[in-house]
């Protein structure tokens, strides 16, 4: 396996597309029920614990890049290949091929889920799967340059869904945040750790990196990606505690659609109904892009070509996802991602990267005492 | 050739997966406008439907239908057996609870308004100042043919005016559950055989304990928050401004003077004094605009200005004394005394038996400014 990777220049992106990718793949369906996790451990003061979130992310990044400058031009499947030796390197690299499907699997379910109980209860997994993956394997057989115009495309028609929110802004009690800095430091802590599951996917920032083409411009929009996931977070967290009681916001499953459902036009009453469905344009970016990932992952690991996997998977999610009949079950599904995705995403580039800066330290020894 | 068959197989895939969804014709269904929920006597749900109808050729739009049941769902199933259409809640725009139904608390009938995601979250709330049913029996053929307007019509006259008597279900259901302050809803009722706004209930969590009556909406709203534009209509003792009216002798002649202004901005403040002492000190704030005085007053002159302000203050500040008297007997705190309480208490938590303890006892100083910025084209 090489370790680094030469895309050829027809196949590269501009680093101002990072903004984008990073915003897409954060924001999906996690974001519909994040208030309720992180008010159950950080209370009033749960939008410090995203600010808490956001300084460690930026970390995490950082860290990302620094991984990645000390290579020429690779990806996370070729750093393990390099530091770990083929078997062990191979191991974790699948290890994170399978989180890339889990995730996949896991956003699935959920909007089927969402879209089952808000408006079609009685159309199958199945069908609601099956129409989603028809559009999803059109974009990702279209290659990365079709993956990322999607992204940008889809970021355009869903931004105006912020503008709804006017409506729950104003029905807001503002007592409902004082007294402040009441919270200590460990539930922050707690508070901040429960947006993983919503805020993880920035990985994809180590796979896709070897396709920008000017990286020395990548910083930047990547961690406004990042600011903007988070301020749409803080935006639907601070919104859910001013709108619901602090009892009901813990029972509240679905809280940003419920915030959507206060907005009502003269002429659109039951605007609720179309922002379910526009949230495919929200969570499409994030199945194309892991798709796309796990196959480019799949070729990268196995050397299985990228039509192969990408078949046999859409077969298998097809498959998979008629055992999913309860709600528990999708719940169980993403409390284990969110559980180990924190180990994975938010704690493992640290791990990397003290191997990574051994490794290079110990190359240069190795040159110069040759 | 190739691109072009399987295009064609995924395009008939889709029209034939188009059969999957349940398909609704707008002529197919009946839609609840206004929904009134009853307990009855034997503990059954009764449920009284202002349904809006496409039928042809028909002068009513609204049907009125009736059922029952165990459950708020299990009613209307019931009643969609007695009409050939689909009753459907998607448009549902108000509900009411009877007042027993209320006294018995409504936690059980919110539920379902709450976890159907086809209810809307712009439903209104009321309660009627007898059975909910009775409300739906109108004769006068104008309003009965749109009744389940015309309800919602009482409580909100136009649009996005966020003002009492409307009351959202998400913002009942989150004051239910917020200790230290307790929801209010309007109460309407049948006045000469017509539906209106009668009062105001007051709630203990979820069970309707008392009432006020409909003038008191001015204070309600006042201490809600902003409240701009509002007719409010008030009489005082005529001796109290006999200094200032024009014509002397009408001070024996009348007993009183009515006025009616518009407050063109209000805003009451409840501020924590003595959180041991359970002292608090409530500020109203009123710019009013005179509208009708009963009596020619010397306008024109500042103190008759400012001796009729000082008498309005007294007059709202007794009226609200009144009004506290009678929450704190019911240990009713719509005001949201307890909020305040809770943020200046060490950790901001307070419960609900606690503040159920500590409101009857709390000491209210209230300062009321009033300032009549207008009085119209003439002075006398």
């Amino acid at each position: 396996m090489n370790i680094n990777v030469s895309i050829k220049p027809g196949n590269r992106i501009r680093a101002f597309y990072l903004f984008f990718i990073i915003f897409d793949i954060q924001m999906g369906v996690g974001v519909i029920g994040v208030p309720r996790f992180i008010y159950m451990e950080a209370g009033r003061d749960s939008w410090i614990a995203i600010l808490i979130a956001y300084l460690y992310i930026a970390l995490v990044i950082y860290v990302m890049f620094v991984i990645l400058k000390k290579y020429e031009n690779t990806d996370l499947f070729g750093i393990h290949a390099d530091i770990f030796g083929t078997w062990i390197g191979k191991l974790i690299s699948t290890i994170f091929i399978i989180h890339f499907g889990t995730s996949f699997l896991s956003i699935l379910l959920t909007y089927t889920e969402v879209v089952q109980l808000f408006a079609y209860h009685e159309l199958p997994n199945f069908a609601i799967a099956f129409l989603i993956m028809l559009l999803v394997l059109y974009a990702v057989f279209g290659g990365i340059r079709v993956v990322v115009g999607l992204s940008l495309l889809l970021f355009i028609s869903t931004f105006w869904l912020y503008f709804i929110l006017y409506d729950p802004i104003m029905r807001m009690d503002w007592h409902n945040f004082l007294p402040m800095f009441q919270t200590s430091i460990p539930e922050l802590l707690k508070g901040a750790k429960e947006t993983s599951y919503t805020l993880v996917g920035f990985e994809i920032l180590m796979i896709i990196y070897p396709f920008i083409a000017n990286k020395n411009k990548a910083k930047l929009p990547a961690f406004l990606g990042l600011t903007l996931s988070i301020f749409t977070v803080l935006l639907v967290t601070t919104i859910s505690i001013g709108y619901f009681a602090a009892e009901g916001l813990k029972h509240i499953d679905w809280a940003l659609l419920i915030l959507f459902k206060s907005a009502s036009l003269t002429f659109l009453e039951r605007l609720d109904y179309i922002v379910v469905m526009v949230w495919l344009m929200v969570i499409l970016p994030n199945l194309v892009f892991l798709l796309w990932a796990i196959s480019y992952g799949v070729k990268r690991v196995y050397k299985v070509p990228e039509k192969i996997t990408i078949w046999v998977l859409a077969i298998f999610y097809l498959t998979i996802v008629n055992f999913f009949h309860y709600d528990y079950q999708i719940g169980k599904l993403t409390d284990l991602i969110a559980r180990y995705s924190f180990w994975l995403i938010y704690v493992y580039p640290f791990i990397l990267l003290i191997f990574v800066l051994i490794k290079k330290r110990k190359r240069r020894q190795g040159s110069e005492e040759a | 050739m190739k691109t072009m068959k399987i295009c064609l197989i995924l395009v008939s895939l889709l029209l034939l997966l188009s059969s999957c969804m349940e398909s609704f014709q707008l002529e197919n269904l009946g839609v609840i406008l206004t929904r009134g929920t009853d307990i009855t006597d034997d503990g059954e749900i009764e449920v009284t439907l202002s349904l809006l109808q496409f039928v042809k050729d028909s002068p009513n739009v609204n049907t009125t239908i009736r059922g029952k049941g165990k459950t708020v769902k299990g009613a209307v199933r019931n009643a969609n057996t007695k009409t050939n259409q689909e009753i459907v809640v998607g448009k549902q725009e108000l509900e009411i609870y009877g007042r027993s139904a209320a006294e018995k608390g409504i936690k059980p009938l919110l539920d379902t308004l709450r976890r159907d995601a086809n209810v809307p979250n712009t439903l209104f709330l009321a309660i009627s100042e007898s059975d909910a049913s009775s409300l739906f029996n109108v004769q006068d053929p104008g309003i009965s043919a749109n009744l389940g307007e015309f309800l919602h019509g009482l409580i909100r006259p136009g649009e996005e005016k966020r003002i009492f008597p409307e009351r959202s279900l998400p913002k009942v259901a989150a004051l239910i559950n917020t200790p230290g302050i307790e929801p209010t809803l309007p109460i309407l009722g049948m006045k000469e055989g017509i539906p209106s706004k009668y009062g105001i209930a007051l709630f203990k969590e979820d069970k309707m304990v008392g009432q006020l009556p409909l003038k008191d909406e001015v204070l309600v709203q006042v201490m809600e928050g902003t409240l701009r534009e509002h007719y409010y209509e008030m009489t005082i003792p005529i001796e109290m401004v006999a200094d200032y009216l024009s014509d002397k002798s009408h001070a024996k002649k009348n007993k009183n003077v009515n006025m009616v202004y518009i407050v063109e901005k209000g805003k009451g403040n409840i501020k924590l004094k003595n959180k041991e002492k359970l002292q608090f000190k409530t500020t109203i704030n009123m710019l009013l605009n005179l509208l009708e005085i009963s009596e020619s007053l010397k306008l024109d002159n500042p103190e008759a200005i400012h001796g009729l302000e000082k008498e309005i203050e007294n007059n709202i500040k007794k009226r609200f004394e009144e009004i506290l008297s009678i929450i704190q007997e019911l240990n009713a705190d719509i005001f949201g005394y307890g909020v305040q309480y809770r943020i200046h208490k060490k950790g901001g938590e307070l419960t609900t038996e606690e503040w159920n303890r500590l409101f009857p006892k709390i000491d209210v100083e209230i300062d009321v400014n009033v300032k009549i910025i207008r009085h119209g084209e003439v002075h006398r």
